[in-house]
């Protein structure tokens, strides 16, 4: 199903505004991520979505219907909530069978659904288990077979994967993915780490202070970010604030073409760590730099360096190269991309 | 570690004196007067409408406050409204008023000179020195038990359950009875068992409010005050008896169902 929001708003009674005017529209069967700092207005908006928070203004349609007068009851969304808020008196077949006694189906038809649901979600076995003598996974997984169970059009998570710790979490997401792609379901998860929206969701919309920064595959947000925010919040960056002189940024030697952006404009320069390649030293290279410090990351090493004029550059380097790179150690530097924002 | 013994010693007998103390010597003092004595006293006819009026207003009583209660309680928590905080505290009112003052209150609201009690008698009925005064003092006097239970039994349980029951389908009854009600139900079961102790016990507001008048208007300890003041010891015990074990029993009762919370819990 196809969701678009329309100049969506919502401010708290306490005069706050989470969310100003944001508008999009997701394809159907994408998984999508909120992705944002928190207090950028991402789970107001999908509580929204749901029905469980009123819009101060804007519209939401699913499948071109419009929604945002319909309590959640009528909406046929499902949701996991971030504390997956499981029925604590329920063991696990009634929290999953909760929403089909609700609709009142017949004993034999809920009990077929929650077995098939359970099997789904690898639980078989646990239907007598109440909440609290499951772990976090587990948890998790009846939460999402509850939200499933009345098979909805939309599937909503807010911080799907937060309660868990790090190991359980990346084999979470996957399995999310994997479930989420076998049923094809439009799902919109909240999350405050890049890493996540990257690895999982088709889409990634990028939140800021109530507003939308960008909306965009994983590859253009990382890659082609709209604006420096969205740049340093999905990955790493140096970023110089700079005027354009000459055609090229004024950076002392780190000078980029400035394109088309106009004589003595200022700007905000963004360079990934990626972007920046070591080589040896020569006293021909365009840029040359004096290793600071080097940091070991596990898949590689972040190295500092000053270039001339005092500037300074972070590098991340392949294994082999900087675990032999010495402090104070000459080196010369190429960038290999960069992004120029205009400061408004 | 001297002190440590002489505190704790200090905590035993005083324990004994002021608590235990009083239940012997009732006890005591029962014995002595003969176990046929006192079930000869327990089956008075007067001694029985007593106790029978007792468990009326109990029941009653339990009712409507279980239900007023967990309204009011939803109200405060679920529902904050401007002038909450005055609500909130004018529940505990009947904490802090004497029983006596509050049934002088009462009568004073609903006797038969008053506005209500005036435009009740014109159509036949009476509040004040009948049942419906009795009621009304003793819902009076318990009002807190069962609010103070369950506002922060509601504020732990929080609403996320209220709202994925929400996003399932189920309409709001649905919702009270199948998520909100069991989510709570340890608490109601306590502010019940209070409920029922505090009206089983009540004696000062339903006194003024009473009349206490024999085989109308007199409940069970209307009835052991009046057999002491008429120096009917054998009655007076019957009747202690009979409400001091019920009480235990209640206490009894409390502790097993904190102790089946907790191993849930855990």
């Amino acid at each position: 199903m196809s969701i678009e929001v329309r100049n969506l708003s919502k401010s708290f009674v306490d005069g706050h505004m989470a969310v100003r005017g944001v508008s999009f529209e997701l394809g159907e069967g994408e998984m999508t991520a909120f992705l944002g700092p928190s207090g950028g207005g991402k789970t107001t908006i999908l509580r929204m979505i749901a029905g469980l928070e009123k819009p101060s203004g804007g519209e939401i349609y699913i499948s071109g219907q419009r929604v945002d007068h319909l309590p959640p009851q009528e909406r046929k969304i499902g949701v996991v909530f971030q504390n997956y808020a499981l029925f604590k008196h329920m063991n696990v077949f009634e929290n999953v069978a909760f929403g089909l006694r609700v609709q009142k189906q017949r004993p034999d038809v809920i009990q077929a659904r929650v077995r098939e649901l359970l099997r789904r979600v690898d639980l078989q076995g646990l239907e007598g288990r109440f909440p609290d003598q499951l772990s976090g996974g587990q948890r998790q997984r009846v939460a999402l077979a509850r939200a499933l169970a009345n098979e909805p059009r939309l599937l909503l998570l807010d911080e799907p994967f937060s309660a868990v710790d790090a190991q359980l979490r990346k084999e979470l997401r996957s399995w999310v993915r994997k479930l989420q792609q076998d049923l094809h379901i439009t799902s919109i998860f909240v999350t405050h780490d890049q890493q996540e929206a990257l690895e999982i969701a088709d889409r990634v919309v990028v939140f800021r202070q109530g507003q939308l920064e960008q909306i965009g595959t994983p590859e253009e947000i990382y890659d082609s970010p709209d604006t420096p925010f969205v740049a340093a919040f999905v990955g790493e960056v140096n970023r110089y604030r700079t005027v354009i002189k000459n055609g090229v940024t004024d950076l002392g030697v780190l000078q980029f073409p400035a394109g088309n952006v106009p004589e003595g404009q200022e700007v905000v320069v963004i360079v990934r760590p990626e972007n920046v390649e070591l080589m040896p030293w020569s006293a021909a290279a365009d840029i040359q730099g004096i290793v600071l410090a080097t940091t070991f990351l596990g898949e590689f090493y972040k190295v500092d360096l000053e270039l001339a004029d005092l500037v300074r550059i972070t590098a991340h380097v392949p294994k082999a190269l900087g675990g032999a790179l010495r402090e104070q150690e000459r080196v010369a530097l190429q960038i290999k991309a960069t992004k120029i924002f205009n400061v408004a | 570690m001297n002190w440590r013994i002489g505190i704790s010693s200090f905590t035993y007998a005083w324990f004994l004196l002021s608590l235990l103390g009083p239940i012997g010597a009732l006890l005591a003092s029962a014995v002595d007067e003969g176990a046929s004595r006192l079930w000869a006293e327990l089956f008075r006819p007067e001694a029985l409408f007593a106790l029978k009026l007792t468990l009326l207003i109990t029941v009653i009583v339990v009712v409507i406050n279980t239900v007023l209660g967990i309204l009011t309680a939803l109200l405060i928590v679920r529902h904050p409204f401007p002038g909450v905080t005055v609500l909130n505290t004018i529940v505990d009112l009947p904490f802090a008023v004497s029983p006596i003052i509050a049934g002088f209150m009462l009568v004073l609201l609903y006797g038969p000179n008053s506005l209500i009690g005036g435009f009740a008698g014109e159509m036949g009925y009476k509040i004040i020195f009948a049942l419906p005064g009795m009621i009304v003092a003793t819902l009076f006097v318990t009002f807190p038990f069962m609010v103070r239970e369950v506002v922060p039994a509601l504020q732990e349980v929080g609403t996320y359950q209220e709202q994925a029951a929400q996003t399932l389908g189920a309409s709001p009854w649905t919702i009270f009875w199948k998520v909100t009600l069991p989510s709570i139900r340890g608490s109601v079961f306590y502010g019940i068992v209070l409920t029922v102790a505090r009206s089983l016990g009540e004696f000062g507001a339903v006194l003024v409010v009473s009349g206490n008048l024999i085989n109308q208007t007199q409940s069970a300890t209307l009835y052991v005050y009046q057999a002491a003041a008429d120096f009917n010891s054998a009655g007076a015990y019957a009747l202690s008896l009979l409400l001091c074990a019920t009480s235990i029993v209640i206490l009894v009762l409390m502790e097993s169902m904190k102790k089946y919370q907790e191993g849930r819990q855990a």
